[in-house]
């Protein structure tokens, strides 16, 4: 092999490792080098789209780019291409392989003066050799009738509005930015004017139009859509167990329950250390408590079904009180439903009060009679039920509740039973204490009494 | 010109090798179902306990007002409401007897098929409107453990629920144990006796001897005690009086044995458990509780003393009640000096 041409190919080996080394992968759109010989290269060029999906519609595009030279300027144009962003090479814009523009578009420009005028249309005075045959609106005309000056180093954003995306995803588009210092679009001249297909007259040269001043080529691409699907059930979470915590203590001491449902336990007894209730003094019970989680939209109500502590053989709990612990007169139950009311020792009174721990009282509300109203605080009462030796009276001053009537309603939805708390706030979680009392007269008849109380949760979703 | 192309193939070969990959992956989070979904849905259960025969009250809004509604699919499980997982049904439920015993809004239904964990209800076709209706189905047994469940609900144009859904919604409910509450009231009786007794209970009681001083043939000699009684016995009690009349040694003041007023210069020993103006003496009984003296011991003025006489009895369980034993004593002239004396007994009896 003679040497010259060894030394030829070494060169331009050489070029080649050199122009290899200097690239770089971006994210992003980027451009080419040019040679620049005949005109000068814009740099810091990109054209941003706010969508890449194949053939969206109304897409945004945002071209920005600094210029080169310092010169007045009449046009620029920004041409879409499908096969390479080289400017003076041929340019390949078929339909659905190229962006299409409005014929008119809205296009906003900074840095280059005003009164540029947009248009997508094919040259009026095509040069010769320039077919419009196919044209789809795929390139942007900014003409001015008034030359803008513009220095060099000068960084210019065209913000084009309806543009309709290629139809082809995962594929790369280009487009080549041009600035003129005179119309290249209804030129009369047909000459100087740029065809779209990039072949401008007869030679087929984009140099063949004396009046660029600056150029570049940037690439883009369309890109497959991610969906993601996620799927979030329906849940509640709902129970009631007994502890051995005080009120409104339960979430920094429970033990035996993690306070998401861990807990155990479902009876308590109301009485002295071996379950006697007296006529001398009240009896409370604090050891009750239920947690609660739900994503229904529309939160929760918690209500309760049953009977007040009652000896069988009752018809109605709160009109006669011979095997029922419950008075009307006492508790402003039954007749008077919906009233809390406080402890009286002597008197026959079973009822409850319920408040929401500490950290969840947002997410937790007592609902009358059960709230104590305004009457104390539920919180307060301690318990004196069990072993030991209670301090009484124990209620703290709280007022208690039992609404006969609801509690006793299992037939007429909605809702079954007697509401005590909901639950507002979806996805949280909360905590309720709830603390029974117990008093009974000196008439209260002798037996063992004992009700089941059923605690309902429903989530509206 | 051959540096040109060079220049040109130089140039195409880097645009071949650049990524222009401008991939701005939109992340689009969409609930797969929205838009076609059931709102505002609810069940309620009149009791949640397991293993029990239950009442579910169902609540919603149907979405889809342009096509027909035929029928409506609930499909029970235990391990999610999501409509494309399978459906395991929940041990121990059973709608195979479910009735549809109410309904609101898109009425017009009535069960087509009813299977352990599957409900369908059917109508002849309709476009519904935007409005909430319930449906109560009764006599389901709810699943017989504690825990989360779910329900399944679809709507069809078709009458059998064939077919692709019009709308969905899924549920949760909870189902949990029975809790109850118990007490033990013990059988209950308060009674105590003495001259007298502050209040209406026993807890300020004085004196257990009544003086009558000297005794005359020209006035009468009088006192009084008195007892509370309180009781919870379902059939009340009664007091019983035992003892003897005065007195002193051989000689004794003789006893009224039938109601007879006081009549000085007649020696007599009786009581009675009312006021009295002859002389004054004694109260009616006082109270929050039942009972009434014994009809013998309730007449005003008049005194009679048999030992083993209910003097008092209540026939229900009764408060605090609060009775006054007047004591009258007359002597003759020919009645033997001495010092009478007797104790009276008062025995309470609660039948419970």
């Amino acid at each position: 092999m003679p040497s010259n041409k060894k030394g030829r190919i070494w060169r331009n080996f050489s070029r080649l490792s050199r122009l290899t080394i200097v690239f770089i992968f971006l994210i992003g759109t980027f451009g080419p080098s040019l040679d620049v010989s005949a005109f000068g290269e814009v740099t810091s060029r990109s054209i941003e789209m706010n969508s890449s999906a194949k053939g969206a519609t109304n897409v945004t595009y945002y071209a920005s780019f600094t210029t080169a030279t310092t010169a007045s300027l009449e046009s620029i144009v920004i041409n879409f291409c499908s096969n390479d962003p080289i400017i003076d090479d041929t340019c390949s814009n078929a339909s659905g392989a190229v962006p299409t523009l409005p014929a008119s578009p809205t296009v906003t420009v900074t840095g280059a003066g005003t009164g540029w005028t947009a248009s997508s249309a094919f040259p009026t005075t095509p040069p010769t050799g320039c077919s419009s045959t196919g044209y789809v609106n795929s390139t942007l005309y900014l003409t001015n009738t008034t030359a803008q000056a513009v220095n060099a180093s000068t960084a210019i954003t065209i913000t084009i509005s309806g543009v309709t995306n290629p139809n082809t995803t995962n594929t790369s588009f280009y487009g080549r930015i041009f600035t003129f210092t005179n119309n290249v679009q209804t030129n009369a001249t047909a000459a100087d004017n740029y065809c779209p297909s990039g072949n401008n007259g007869t030679s087929g040269n984009l140099s063949a139009l004396a009046t660029q001043v600056d150029g570049g080529g940037v690439a883009m691409s369309t890109a497959a859509q991610i969906t993601i699907t996620a799927k979030v059930q329906e849940e509640i979470l709902f129970c009631m167990y007994v502890s051995n915590v005080a009120m409104n203590a339960k979430a920094s001491t429970a033990t035996g329950d993690g306070g998401n449902c861990s807990g155990t336990g479902s009876s308590v007894t109301l009485g002295n250390q071996y379950g006697v209730l007296s006529s001398a003094n009240a009896y409370t019970d604090v050891n009750t408590h239920y947690d609660i989680q739900t994503n229904a939209s529309h939160g929760a109500v918690i209500a309760f079904t049953g009977a007040p502590l009652n000896i069988g053989n009752i018809t109605t709990c709160g009109t006669s009180t011979a095997n029922c612990i419950e008075s009307s007169t006492a508790s402003g139950t039954g007749a008077v439903a919906t009233s809390s009311y406080g402890s009286t020792a002597g008197s026959p009174q079973f009822g409850f009060c319920t408040v929401a721990v500490a950290g969840t009282t947002a997410n937790l509300i007592p609902q009358a009679p059960y709230d104590s109203s305004g009457n104390g605080n539920c919180g307060n009462v301690t318990q004196t039920s069990g072993t030991g030796t209670p301090t009484f009276p124990g209620d703290g001053g709280a007022y208690f509740g039992f609404n006969i009537a609801a509690a006793a309603n299992t037939s007429t939805a909605h809702y079954y039973g007697s509401e005590f708390a909901t639950f507002p706030n979806p996805g949280n979680f909360a905590t309720g204490d709830i603390a029974f009392i117990g008093n009974i007269s000196n008439t209260t008849p002798a037996g063992i009494y004992q009700t089941t109380l059923t605690f309902i949760a429903t989530g509206t979703y | 010109m051959h540096r040109l192309s060079y220049k040109v193939f130089i140039l195409r070969f880097i645009a071949f090798l650049l990524l222009s990959i401008a991939i701005i992956s939109t992340l689009n989070i969409r609930n797969s179902f929205a838009g076609v979904e059931l709102l505002n849905r609810s069940v309620e259960l009149n009791t949640p306990l397991t293993g029990q025969v239950s009442t579910y009250f169902f609540s919603y809004t149907y979405t889809n007002t342009s096509a027909d509604l035929g029928s409506v699919k609930f499909l029970f499980c235990a391990n999610t409401p999501l409509e494309e997982d399978p459906c395991v049904a929940p041990s121990g439920f059973d709608a195979t007897n479910a009735v549809l015993s109410k309904q609101t809004g898109e009425t017009g239904f009535n069960i087509y098929s009813a299977s352990a964990n599957q409900i369908i209800i059917t109508r002849n076709p309709s476009v519904p409107t935007n409005t909430n209706s319930t449906y109560q189905f009764d006599q389901i047994t709810n699943p017989n453990a504690p825990g989360s469940y779910y329900i399944r609900i679809s709507t069809y144009s078709s009458t059998d629920a064939s077919g692709p859904n019009l709308e969905f919604g899924g549920l949760a409910y909870p189902i949990i144990p029975a809790f109850t509450v118990s007490t033990y009231v013990p059988p209950y009786l308060t009674f105590c006796v003495a001259v007298t007794i502050g209040g209406i209970n026993c807890g300020s009681t004085n004196g257990d001897q009544i003086n009558f001083g000297n005794f005359s043939s020209r006035s009468v000699s009088f006192g009084q005690s008195q007892f509370v009684v309180a009781t919870n016995a379902k059939n009340g009690y009664s007091v019983t009086i035992d003892g003897t009349t005065l007195d002193s040694g051989n000689n004794e003041i003789p006893a009224i044995t039938t109601p007879t007023t006081s009549i000085p210069g007649v020696s007599q020993f009786g009581l009675n458990l009312v006021a009295n103006t002859n002389p004054k003496a004694g109260q009616d009984p006082t109270g929050p509780g039942i009972g009434s003296p014994s009809p013998n011991y309730a007449l005003t003025n008049e005194y009679i003393f048999n030992p083993g006489d209910i003097i008092a009895s209540a026939q229900y369980a009764s408060d605090y009640r609060k009775y006054t034993a007047s004591y009258i004593v007359n002597v003759n002239s020919s009645q033997p000096v001495g010092v009478y004396a007797t104790t009276m007994s008062f025995i309470c009896l609660a039948n419970f």
